[in-house]
């Protein structure tokens, strides 16, 4: 292989986020490439060995009170609980945040972490893409 | 007709769709995967939904995820494009079975010709003529190699579910067809998960040519005419013209008719493609059947008149196609170059990156199908295809010189493009002649590295 197919095969690699990658010479040698300062891949989420129920969560460093903000990972219809979640309410790890209603399924939200709700960015009957924004908590102190 | 549709699909393709819901308003529903946020056909479309991270099998192959946004936002069709599921016949029966309509051929359509060794044998049946080759899928190499002895070297080892050349190997001698056997079943295995394979006569040096159909649910087939594709490498299209210069009125009107009745004959319906070799004597035999609207439409499009796409989802909403003659002769020529971003100066390797400068030709009958615009991102995860530049003139010759200008006037940078080969083959003597075949593009690399390398 050409070092200029190298060179562009290091930068496809980097720029999707891996930090590593080998290359098979021949029947039995491999040579392994370890990048340096890989660019850090912004992908909110990664689908191995993921509860289906439990929701994707970020963490926002920002003030003393580290916020949470949870995006789904389904695709559907979001259906609201039947116990209203409003902005203030303390809620518990496994609590219910309702359901996203798909083509064949009906998969129940658990909130991930114990916190108090900051921000609630879905409404009932609202559709949710893969990525949606669904709440912000506050979690910490 | 529908007044909301979904496209499960991505890039050109789906650019393409909503340009003629557009038209015809119908709203139209976009999904994406993460890495397509920022892509054109998501900007474009009414609604755009994401339906997961940007591995293909987790997003545009996922069918539960297109399903469950089309439900939600009340589309009452969905049209697959080319590619991911638009083959795929169990994604054709579950769309039709949670109440949306399909818009393409039947499930049961798509799974006979799916399968090679079936949809040959099917053709075989109905008049068709087929290369000669194995009546069913052979497992066992020693059965293989009676096959292939009684049929004559050289043949193709082929996959039955296979497409793009893969699982397909050429044979030219006896004592290398069981090893070569075993190795087409096992990147037929490695490829599509079904290993199993046929044996064909191979052809020396065929043109590649198709016959485009277009068919109602209520029996009537019409044959659009043929595109010319021999200019390939590794079974990858590089340009495509309509009409060909090997086909004669009379050849025209008896390949027509074979496909005609090949469609007839699995009950087809909505836009398809015959696929066929012809031989220098101007013998022809079907190839496949590609059940899906293909890249290269637009040329039948500018030489028949007639929007695809348009019929297409006329078909799906059950209205009958418009009067038109069994076989529509052409009007003019027309030549598409599919502008990739590889690099021809390195065997065509894939050439991913920030499209910086991304200026289009234009002019008289000058069209581009693309979904990049400056600063769009062509990422590893799907195809290479920036573009699809097609002309149109009154004569071949005028339509090469068109094409020559317009590939001159279309700059792209930050990619490496196949634009510098297609310039190449536009003023090759051999193309401008029309006396070539699919052995064009491995016969003449190295005259066209070694021009460059001298300028």
């Amino acid at each position: 292989m050409e070092i200029n197919s190298i060179k562009k095969l290091y930068r496809v690699v980097a720029e999707n986020g891996y930090s590593e990658f080998e290359l098979k010479i021949g029947k039995n040698n491999k040579l392994k490439f370890v990048l340096d300062n890989a660019i850090e891949k912004s992908d909110k989420h990664t689908d191995d060995n993921k509860n289906q129920n439990e929701m994707n969560s970020k963490v926002l460093p920002t003030d003393k009170n580290t916020n949470f903000e949870v995006f789904s990972d389904k695709v559907g219809v979001y259906v609201a609980p039947d116990k209203t979640i409003n902005v203030g309410d303390k809620i518990k790890k496994e609590d219910n945040f309702g359901f996203v209603k798909g083509i064949s399924f009906k998969d129940p939200i658990k909130f991930p972490k114990n916190g108090i709700i900051k921000e609630v960015c879905v409404s009932d009957g609202e559709i949710v893409d893969y990525g949606k924004l669904l709440c912000i908590l506050q979690i910490g102190d | 007709m529908f007044s909301k549709i979904l496209i499960a699909n991505r890039g050109e393709i789906a650019v393409r769709v909503i340009r003629t819901c557009r038209r015809m308003g119908i709203k139209t529903v976009a999904v994406y995967s993460e890495a397509d946020k920022n892509a054109l056909h998501v900007k474009m479309a009414d609604e755009a939904y994401c339906i997961g991270p940007a591995r293909p099998d987790l997003s545009y192959l996922n069918v539960q995820n297109i399903l469950s946004v089309a439900k939600a936002a009340g589309a009452e069709a969905i049209h697959p494009g080319y590619g991911f599921l638009s083959e795929n016949p169990a994604f054709a029966d579950v769309v039709e079975k949670c109440g949306f309509v399909f818009i393409g051929p039947d499930s049961k359509a798509i799974e006979r010709m799916g399968q090679k060794s079936v949809a040959r044998d099917l053709m075989d049946k109905a008049g068709v003529p087929v290369m000669p080759g194995s009546q069913n899928n052979l497992e066992s190499s020693a059965e293989a190699l009676k096959t292939a002895e009684n049929i004559g070297f050289p043949v193709l080892v082929k996959a039955t579910a296979g497409g793009g050349g893969k699982g397909m190997r050429l044979v030219e001698k006896k004592e290398d067809f069981i090893k070569l056997f075993e190795m087409a079943q096992a990147e037929a295995e490695t490829s599509f998960g079904d290993n199993r394979v046929y044996v064909e006569k191979y052809m020396i040096n065929p043109r590649h040519i198709e016959i485009q159909i277009i068919a109602d649910k209520f029996g009537k087939v019409v044959a659009l005419g043929e595109r010319e594709c021999s200019i390939q490498r590794r079974h990858q299209k590089l340009l495509e013209e309509s009409p060909s210069v090997a086909i004669s009125p009379e050849l025209r009107k008896k390949m027509s008719e074979a496909a005609i009745l090949a469609a007839k004959a699995v009950d087809y319906y909505s836009a398809g493609t015959i696929e066929f070799l012809l031989d220098e004597a101007g013998n022809f035999f079907f190839m496949e059947m590609n059940t899906r609207l293909q890249v290269e439409h637009p040329v039948t499009e500018l030489i028949s008149g007639y929007d695809l796409v348009e019929l297409q989802l006329r078909v799906a909403a059950g209205e009958h196609l418009p009067d038109m003659d069994e076989i529509i002769q052409p009007k003019g020529w027309a030549i598409e170059c599919r502008i990739n971003a590889e690099d021809p100066f390195n065997s065509f390797v894939p050439s991913p990156g920030n499209i910086e400068q991304y200026f289009v030709p234009g002019g008289p009958w000058v069209r581009v199908d693309s979904a990049c615009y400056p600063g769009y991102k062509i990422t590893p995860n799907y195809d290479s295809m920036i573009a699809k530049l097609i002309v149109w003139a009154n004569t071949r010759e005028e339509a090469i010189d068109r094409m020559s200008a317009a590939l001159l006037e279309f700059e792209i940078s930050g990619v490496e493009t196949t634009i510098p080969f297609q310039y190449y083959v536009m003023s090759h003597p051999e193309f401008r002649s029309g006396k070539f075949s699919t052995a064009f593009v491995d016969k003449n690399m190295k005259a066209f590295l070694n021009d460059y390398t001298e300028k």
